[in-house]
């Protein structure tokens, strides 16, 4: 069959679509419709309304409706209030619990006091003689016996469970005298770190009989005795609404109540019924403020705690206005607490040990009662503020809380950000005055600098705290205490940009951190100082011209390290080039650094992260017109960072780059393109994909062939096609993504060929031969592929049969093969040699194609490839005719691909109907 | 067969001048013809003497005769009849009007003490002939006086100031409480140690100890509490450690009544505790009010009462408990006795109803 001879600039010209030039850019903003009928018709749409672009005058509609809509929302949030801190609650039990448990093997030892209590209980279990256990030489004896914190906690659950039947047996008498031994039991504070879950324990069974009572009065209050419904109590009921008999019942039950000896168990008892004084009164404030009070009775500081917490816990049913009781909570707690800390025996160690425990197991307690306080909206809070003595003058305020920093803790954790930044200084002056065991000063002032962050008070007063918290610190000793604090107001530093300040702060690191290596929440600490730097300024120049940043940078190891040169990577490869040499030579050492670390910590995430910085890095890198430095850099980049394979590519692309720069910018490149192409030479090979490794192969070959080096080009191209060969060892497992950029890849091959000149002994046609051998060879590439390939190397020898090729490198030392062979015979046997071989192959691959519509439009696909590619003859006639055949068979007939190869191939053989006869 | 009373008031509480009504409630399985049923109120004040509290000779008259406040018997039906099987309920009332009780006492309310009690019983009696047994049932129900028939109106309820002191007892205390006087003595004798060793080996093992806390020894605990007190409200007051070299253990509320009961020619009495509150557990912060807040028992203490034949009185007790070593000896005591590890104030508490 003979090659048609082509005329691509005519055929170019034919096929192209009528070009019209463009009044508007098809982007830009459109005029608003003016005429009626376009008003109308968008009327008419259905209105998709953005809610961004209400008119004008809806405004004022819009901000009354919000207001509506606030006091709605603040009725639903104050109902909601309740649930809220029912589950907040049940969070805070949890983490009491975990925080201060002990491991179940370790055991807790009682008094043989408690015990004691503890088989009366279980005698009651069995039967009910109690008194003869009141043996009075038990009590006497002080033996410490042992009982496991799980049998402890099984004892209390068993008790519950005794409670609740007992009091479904109507043996509600027994019910109170078990709750009153359960509440007993916290009257034991011994072992201190059990306690916290001792009260929740207890309290749960205290809760438990609070709800039963509250439902048997209520239930009195709504039923009459033969269970008929009297009366349907609402939410907010009266207590005028409760029957004279329920109210009976109620005041039963506190003058029972009322009636127990010891003090705890009697608060803890009454706090369990605390709701049902709503039967009984509507206003139960006076009995919160009296049971406050009467808290003070409890010298046992933890006890005492507890309780408060209690009944802060129970009051919040009541859901009542003022918090005063709380107050008096917190002021009760404090003069406890001052007591702990006042007292004298301090000079030993382990006191001074367990008087910390004691607070921290207090610090719980004081937190809750706060958060109380503050829960019921901020409006309220300025009174209470100024009932702590912040925002008023504070020698004259009436302080009736004791200041105790672990107090002024809690409070200030609940303040609202606002309400500390105006008051910052008088925080910080209070802070100075009350120094105290009670907590570490640092914490707090940790706290007023993460508050102050949240809302930045004016710069005089941020100036004036930060002297003052500067002050401060610098009396502190120890690294950790210092970079606390240091951490909570870099912020603020940062945002005033108080330069001062800043660098005294760095230096105060420096100093203390002189004396010892820093140890795990140090780091963690400047980890976070020096990311907060990092992200602060505009560039990394800005923070190298700090003169300690790189110090205190060397001060990190292990994983901080890394982490905070992930984060001056990102930083630095966000602002888009990196010409600074000195930067260069710093992030490289950085970067060569994360590289180091890579083994260790192999998470595919953090892998991914880092390997993306590092490419990113050495992408932006831009040495200007040192382009010899910019390879060697590459060749630095190469062998640092072996371990990341991802990087390779960026290399190859960017010394691809290197050589395209050359080759345009300057005369005298071919030394340097060779180097360039000889780096790419060597760095593909070690990509392990190969499909990568193929396509770099051609991106170098077109540079190189751009660069006119022709031969280099085409033992790339060589190269490329080899990669091909091993490919297809493993193409069973290729995705399809990676078949569809083999074949395209392939393609690409056969076009690039069009320009490489055939000087190899074997002539152009090794390569087509090669590429069919490797189809050949290949079974399980499929035959969607080997048709398109085939079609390409069918297409690629018609080009080069061409008098004049379609293209032509660019490069003028690049000959074409046109010039090269023309009018060689022998050329253009080889070519058609080719194209018969290709055809031959072509008609197999079609046939193994199994899926049917796959098949009839290959079919097509390669009755279209003949058509163009041959002159019509009787040959070509018959075999596009059984193309169409095979098509037809396979797909619809009303198929618009096959329609219009249907109407070419009728036209062709109209126009050549000559040569077909 | 059953038969049960059931009083229109499910509390049983009611006033003299009020009418008690109720119905008698008789669950059959057969029909019981009846001669007639009968409802009878008694109302009586039972004296009695315990042994031990009073001398051998009147113990063995150990029963006074009881005071009868009130006796009245009512027949609900009064010809015979007959009760139909199942349930059936015969209303029945009488007025408890002072009028009526012609020649008794006062309606004196419902108390259940140790010597004396005052109980008034409803009775209903079916009587079936002499050959069967009569069917009967006893209910209790609780009288109230109304405020109308009082001594007369509470003064208005002052609290009255107490001051508790080591001045004020009048028992040995232990030697640390009294540490006030000692220290006086060892501001003479310091610079004399010889002398010092007059008061003996105990006082040189407390010399240490007394000149750290110089001045600041004894105990002095004051507060205010209601020596009148209406049955429904609680008693109330406060209480501040103002002072206590020793640490204190714990501070009770006791509520005392006094029973007296004219034997013969004796008036016997008789002081027991009703309830113990404790207010302090623990050494409590000095200066911080602790509020005094006792609920009284209801039964157990009923108005005060001075009738001829018998008293009914009421005390109210603070106890300040010190620790000591001593007194872990004896866990059992009582807290009336007076120990030395223990201070106490009683005063007199006027109940009465509004």
């Amino acid at each position: 069959m003979e090659f048609r001879a082509r005329d691509y600039e005519g055929e170019e010209i034919a096929a192209a679509l009528p070009r019209a030039p463009a009044l508007d850019h098809p982007l830009a903003p459109r005029p608003f419709p003016s005429s009626q009928s376009q008003v109308a018709a968008a009327c008419e749409k259905v209105d998709f309304d953005d809610p961004l672009r209400v008119q004008t005058t809806d405004i004022a509609e819009c901000a009354q409706d919000g207001k509506h809509v606030d006091d709605d929302l603040r009725r639903i949030l104050s109902s909601e209030a309740g649930h809220l801190s029912t589950k907040e609650w049940a969070l805070f039990k949890s983490s009491l619990m975990q925080k201060f448990s002990c491991s179940n093997m370790i055991s807790v030892s009682f008094t043989s006091d408690i015990l004691a209590r503890n088989s009366k209980e279980y005698k009651t279990l069995a039967d009910m003689h109690m008194e003869e256990l009141d043996d009075p030489e038990m009590v006497v004896r002080e033996e410490k016996k042992v009982i496991t914190r799980q049998e402890y906690v099984s004892q209390l659950q068993e008790l519950k469970g005794e409670i609740s039947q007992a009091w479904r047996a109507d043996d509600r008498i027994k019910a109170l005298k078990l709750s009153i031994k359960v509440a007993r039991l916290l009257l034991d504070t011994s072992v201190f770190q059990f306690y916290p879950t001792l009260f929740v324990l207890v309290i749960d069974i205290m809760d438990m009989l609070g709800d039963l009572v509250w439902e048997r009065i209520k239930r009195k209050a709504e039923y009459a005795d033969d269970g008929t419904l009297i009366y349907s109590l609402p939410e907010k009921f009266q207590s005028a609404d409760i029957c004279s008999e329920a109210k009976e019942t109620c005041y039963n039950w506190f003058c029972k109540v009322g009636s127990i000896r010891e003090l705890l168990p009697r608060i803890y008892l009454e706090l369990a019924i605390l709701r049902c004084w709503r039967f009984l009164e509507d206003n139960f404030l006076l009995n919160l403020q009296r049971l406050a009070m009467m808290m003070r009775g409890l010298a046992d500081p933890l006890a005492s705690a507890y309780c408060h917490l209690y009944m802060a816990h129970c009051a919040r049913t009541l859901h009542p206005i003022d918090v005063g009781y709380l107050i008096m909570s917190l002021s009760n707690i404090g003069i406890l607490l001052q007591r702990i800390i006042v007292d004298k025996e301090t000079f030993n160690s382990h006191y001074y040990k367990n008087k910390k425990m004691l607070i921290s197991l207090m610090e719980p307690a004081i937190e809750w009662i706060m958060k109380c306080i503050f829960m019921d909206g901020y409006q309220k809070s300025g009174n209470i503020i100024s009932e702590f003595g912040i925002g008023g003058n504070l020698s004259q305020s009436t302080w009736n809380i004791p200041c105790i920093s672990v107090i002024l803790h809690c409070l200030l954790k609940q303040l609202p950000a606002e309400v500390v930044s105006n008051n910052a200084l008088e925080i910080a002056e209070l802070f100075e005055k009350n120094i105290d065991i009670s907590l570490d000063q640092h914490f707090n002032y940790r706290l007023l600098g993460n508050k102050l962050c949240e809302s930045l008070p004016p710069v005089t007063s941020a100036v004036a705290v930060l002297d003052k918290v500067m002050q401060v610190i610098s009396q502190y000793n120890h690294l950790n205490e210092y970079l606390i604090v240091a951490d909570a107001y870099l912020d603020i530093i940062l945002q005033y940009s108080m330069d001062y300040h800043l660098s005294v702060f760095l230096d105060g690191i420096l100093k203390r951190a002189e004396i010892k290596r820093a140890d795990e929440h140090e780091l963690e600490s400047l980890q976070s100082i020096l990311v907060k730097l990092v992200n602060h300024f505009d560039g990394l120049e800005d923070a190298f011209a700090l003169s300690q940043f790189l110090e205190i940078l060397d001060l990190l190891y292990g994983s901080t390290c890394d982490i905070t040169n992930m984060h001056i990577l990102l930083k630095a490869t966000r602002t888009g080039h990196v010409r600074d040499p000195r930067a260069i030579q710093f992030l490289f050492e950085i970067s060569q650094a994360l590289h180091g670390s890579i083994d260790i910590s192999n998470t595919n995430d953090d892998y991914q992260q880092r390997a993306f910085l590092v490419s990113r890095f050495i992408h932006l890198v831009d040495f200007g017109a040192e382009m010899e430095r910019h390879l060697t850099f590459l060749i630095e980049c190469r062998a640092a960072f072996h371990h990341i394979n991802e990087l390779k590519d960026t290399l190859v692309h960017l010394s691809n780059n290197l050589a395209v720069k050359a080759i345009k910018d300057t005369d005298k490149h071919l030394s340097f393109l060779k180097s360039c192409v000889a780096f790419n030479e060597v760095t593909i090979p070690s990509i392990s994909n190969g499909i990568r490794r193929m396509s770099l192969y051609l991106e170098t070959a077109e540079v190189a062939l751009f660069g006119g080096l022709d031969s280099h080009a085409e033992g790339l191209v060589n190269s490329a096609i080899n990669c091909l060969q091993c490919l297809n060892v493993t193409a069973g497992v290729h995705k399809s993504i990676d078949v569809d950029q083999v074949m395209s890849l392939t393609c690409k091959t056969c076009s690039l060929l069009v320009m490489i000149p055939g000087i190899h002994e074997e002539g152009i046609a090794f390569f087509v031969r090669s590429l069919i051998s490797v189809l050949n060879y290949q079974s399980l590439t499929s035959s969607r592929i080997k048709v398109k390939i085939l079609c390409a190397v069918i297409l690629l020898s018609a080009s080069l049969s061409q008098n004049r090729l379609p293209y032509h490198a660019i490069s003028a030392e690049v000959v074409g093969n046109d010039q090269l062979f023309y009018g060689e015979p022998s050329y253009h046997q080889e070519l058609s040699s080719i194209s018969s071989l290709a055809l031959q192959n072509l008609d197999d691959a079609i046939g193994q194609e199994s899926h049917l519509v796959t098949r009839g439009s290959l079919a097509l696909e390669a009755c279209n490839c003949l058509l163009v590619s041959f002159n019509g003859n009787r040959e070509l006639f018959l075999k596009c005719s059984g193309l169409i055949e095979i098509a037809k068979s396979c797909l619809h007939p009303k198929d618009k691909y096959l329609q219009s190869t249907v109407n070419f191939f009728d036209k062709f053989s109209k126009k050549e109907g000559v040569a077909f006869s | 067969m059953s038969i049960e009373l059931k009083l229109s008031r499910p509390s049983r509480v009611y006033r003299p001048g009020e009418s008690v009504e109720g119905k008698i409630i008789t669950t059959l399985t057969t029909s019981v013809s009846y001669h007639k049923i009968l409802v009878t109120v008694n109302g009586t004040v039972n004296l009695q003497v315990r042994g031990g509290v009073a001398g051998v000779i009147e113990s063995l008259y150990s029963v006074v005769k009881p005071l009868c406040i009130i006796k009245k018997s009512t027949e609900v039906a009064s010809s015979a009849g007959k009760l139909a099987p199942g349930r059936t309920e015969i209303p029945f009332s009488f007025s408890l009007s002072a009028q009526e009780n012609g020649n008794h006492g006062a309606f004196y309310e419902t108390f259940h003490g140790g010597n004396i009690s005052i109980q008034y019983l409803i009775t209903a009696d079916i009587m079936r002939g002499y050959l069967h047994k009569s069917l009967s049932a006893t209910l209790e129900f609780i009288v109230e006086s109304d405020k109308a028939s009082l001594a007369g109106p509470p003064v208005s309820p002052e609290l009255v100031r107490f001051y508790i002191t080591q001045d004020t007892q009048k028992h040995q205390l232990l030697p640390n409480c009294l540490q006030y006087k000692q220290v006086m003595e060892v501001d003479l004798f310091e610079d004399r140690m010889t002398v010092a060793a007059i008061y003996g080996l105990f006082f040189f093992a407390n010399t240490k100890s007394l000149f750290r806390k110089r001045g600041s020894g004894g105990f002095r605990i004051t507060g205010k509490i209601s020596t009148e007190c209406s049955l429904m409200d609680p008693v109330s007051g406060e209480l501040v450690v103002e002072v206590s070299a020793v640490p204190i253990r714990s501070i009770d509320i006791q509520l005392l009544r006094i029973e007296s009961i004219l034997a013969g020619e004796r008036i016997i009495a008789d002081t027991s505790v009703i309830q113990t509150t404790q207010i302090a557990d623990g050494d409590v912060c000095k200066s911080l009010t602790l509020p005094i807040y006792v609920i009284l028992p209801r039964l157990l203490v009923c108005p005060t009462v001075l009738a001829g034949p018998f008293l009914i009185e009421f005390q109210i007790s603070i106890v300040i408990s010190f620790q000591s070593e001593l007194s872990k000896l004896y866990p059992k005591s009582d807290l009336r006795t007076p120990r030395p590890w223990s201070a106490m104030l009683t005063l007199p508490l006027r109940v009465f109803r509004t």
